[in-house]
């Protein structure tokens, strides 16, 4: 003896609605209205508009006519029903298998980071090379701008004149539309960086650690390398196109995801610094063998921050931001050129107190 | 297709008899919402933001299927792909916009970078064309879900152009700007009824009679209480532009009431704006709820209705979803 339900169904072609009762038979749910008008719903036919809820009567549509909708007010339906009609079970309104759903889910996601970890540094490079010179000192400027608000710069005559002469030195043997601004800041850190479009700023602390002006004009030419490279500006349109990302996939740069999206950030730069220092080695050699400058100069500073990584902390600025320094110096070693040493001792001597 | 002609009878026993008034009715529960969200919240984590779609959906699944009308529940049939698509292409075609706008403007001026004036030539047309885009995102994104809402198996539509509106919008906005803001309550009515005129369930669309006259003396009232009152007497005025308004919708034999005050809306809205400001979230689903409970306790449905009359909508559907809406950060849920 089946069991009657209540309910009442829509046929998807008028607002209108019909009392029904229901049975479930074999061949499907049985339909009939209050006029005596039978109809039968396969089973197989059978889905769902949205998750069964309970204490809500079930709702129930055809595959066969889609807009019709039969409502059974008694819940109690549902598990005679899902028997002979398991897919009803199914959590996913659209059909899918979780295990498969899953997996597009991963995939998707996999796609995602390749575009930002792949995907995007590949387009930095064109970005950065369709930027005018201008805007390039402009980004420099504001970065310099901020860099000289908070440390002091050293402007001693004669040592900015030895560093102007160093740099006319090393610029006059390249072909390039940058106008290098050399500034040298009062600081122990043993470091030095290119900023965007010819800032370069190079530390107190690397002065003292070299041992002789070659090894200053080394490191001067290494970074000049990075400028003619595009290295910085790379690395803004880099952070800024990984953050437009972000913004877009999050719709909003929030909580967790934006730290984990920072920490990425950070695992980007960090890959794209060592291919970047092998290029402005590259630079360097050049610059340093055309202006007659002792390469050896490089070598040996590259060559004592790898031995003394461990022993003296004060290098460890310069070996984070410029890495594997011992395979850096086999290779600017291995192009061998000799020259003299860059400076006159007066302006080596001017250099070293510029600070004063 | 077996079962391609029910043959039902047409009965109009259900009807709305006799000018009788019928609300809407909201069976959702936090508890169930506040599982789902935080659900959605972890998938969405783990996703880096690509589940926000689904998880969109879920909720708007769940708060149709549990608001009912005369015995049936509504129901929301969008999906969370539909909403990406919609989102992707956007957000392809911005990028493609702002890529060649910023290449010719390079292009005429290289030095604009570097320029105070020219940087200002260069953010108006973006400034103007906003507002026409925020409001063609709106008007979309509403079109979206009317598309995507049943009940009884008949959907909603909505017809009109975007773009008209969002120039519409821009328009008004100027006037608005000339009039010290006294264009508003015309701004607003217009656009009223731009939407309410173009909106459909089934065959049938809604009309909007509604003038800005109307709305203008309570706007003069709070125009002069903003400072005195903190901008709270808006919300006020809210509530009397929301009352009148759905006194100037009728849908087919159907007209419409709105049983809200200004304290009643106040008292919505301040403690939303509190929740939702000092719960990172986590009240989310206590304010849809108790905003939904809100509309459909006080929406109040009028008249004589023969709903055998309305007729399955044959209007087109997008088959994308709310893309510039999310792009422009307008989509309300």
């Amino acid at each position: 003896m089946a069991v009657t339900y209540h309910g009442h169904i829509s046929d998807g072609r008028t607002a209108a609605r019909t009392t029904v009762t229901v049975q479930i038979a074999e061949e499907g749910l049985i339909i009939v209205t209050e006029d005596g008008a039978r109809f039968v719903w396969a089973f197989s036919d059978l889905g769902r508009t949205d998750e069964f809820h309970r204490n809500l009567p079930v709702r129930l549509l055809n595959a066969a006519q889609a807009d019709a909708r039969l409502t059974i007010a008694d819940n109690g339906i549902l598990r005679p029903l899902l028997a002979m009609a398991p897919h009803l079970h199914d959590p996913g309104v659209t059909g899918a298998r979780p295990l498969r759903r899953i997996a597009q889910w991963a995939a998707g996601i996999v796609a995602v980071v390749a575009v930002l970890f792949w995907g995007l540094p590949l387009a930095v490079e064109p970005i950065a090379a369709l930027m005018p010179l201008e805007w390039e000192e402009s980004l420099g400027a504001q970065v310099m701008g901020e860099f000289e608000a908070n440390n002091h710069v050293c402007e001693s005559a004669a040592g900015v004149r030895a560093v102007r002469r160093l740099t006319e030195r090393l610029t006059g043997v390249i072909d390039t539309d940058y106008r290098f601004r050399v500034t040298v800041v009062d600081s122990e850190v043993v470091n030095a960086f290119a900023g965007p479009g010819g800032f370069i700023v190079i530390y107190k602390g690397l002065i003292t650690a070299a041992k002789s002006p070659d090894e200053v004009a080394g490191v001067l030419a290494h970074e000049m390398g990075h400028v003619i490279e595009r290295h910085s500006t790379e690395s803004i349109v880099r952070a800024a196109g990984l953050g437009l990302m972000v913004q877009i996939l999050l719709g909003d740069p929030s909580g967790l995801i934006g730290v984990g999206v920072a920490a990425g950030e950070l695992l980007v730069n960090l890959a794209y610094n060592r291919d970047a220092e092998a290029e402005a080695d590259a630079v360097a050699v050049e610059i340093l063998a055309d202006s007659d400058t002792d390469i050896s100069g490089l070598v040996r500073f590259l060559d004592r921050l790898a031995t003394r990584e461990s022993e003296d902390p004060g290098l460890m600025a310069f070996l984070l931001t410029h890495p594997q320094s011992a395979e850096r110096a086999e290779a600017v070693r291995n192009s061998g050129q000799r020259g003299d040493q860059g400076m006159s001792d007066v302006d080596w001597l001017a250099l070293r107190s510029i600070c004063q | 297709m077996r079962h391609k002609d029910i043959g039902l009878p047409l009965r109009t026993t259900d009807g709305i008899g006799g000018a009788r008034r019928e609300r809407l009715r909201h069976h959702g529960e936090v508890y169930d919402l506040f599982g789902i969200h935080i659900v959605n919240m972890l998938l969405t984590i783990v996703t880096i933001g690509v589940y926000r779609f689904w998880a969109k959906t879920r909720i708007r699944r769940y708060l149709w299927s549990h608001t009912s009308f005369l015995g049936d529940r509504f129901e929301y049939t969008g999906t969370g792909k539909e909403l990406l698509l919609g989102f992707a292409i956007v957000m392809v075609f911005l990028i493609i916009f702002f890529g060649i706008y910023t290449g010719l403007f390079t292009w005429i001026w290289p030095e604009w970078f570097n320029d105070q004036s020219l940087q200002t030539l260069y953010n108006a047309p973006i400034f103007v064309l906003s507002v026409v885009i925020v409001g063609m995102a709106r008007f979309r994104a509403r079109r979206y879900r009317l598309s995507r809402t049943l009940w009884r198996g008949i959907r909603g539509a909505q017809t009109g152009s975007s773009v008209q509106y969002g120039i519409r919008e821009l328009g008004f906005w100027v006037l608005t700007l000339l009039t010290f803001g006294f264009y508003v309550p015309y701004m607003s009515t217009r656009l009223a009824a731009y939407k309410f005129n173009n909106t459909w369930f089934g065959d049938r669309r809604t009309e909007f009679n509604a003038t800005g006259d109307r709305l203008l003396g309570v706007f003069a009232i709070c125009w002069l209480l903003t400072l005195p009152t903190l901008g709270f007497c808006w919300i006020w005025y809210r509530a009397a532009a929301l009352r009148y308004y759905a006194s100037c919708v009728r849908y087919d034999d159907l007209g419409f009431e709105v049983d809200v005050d200004g304290w009643s809306l106040f008292l919505l809205v301040v403690p939303n704006v509190l929740l939702t400001s000092f719960t990172m979230g986590l009240a989310y689903p206590y304010v849809l709820i108790r905003t939904t409970n809100f509309m459909c306790d006080r929406l109040i449905l009028i008249g004589d209705q023969d709903f055998a009359l309305i007729a399955q909508s044959l209007k087109p559907r997008p088959t994308t979803g709310e893309g510039l809406a999310e792009a422009f950060d307008v989509g309300d849920f």
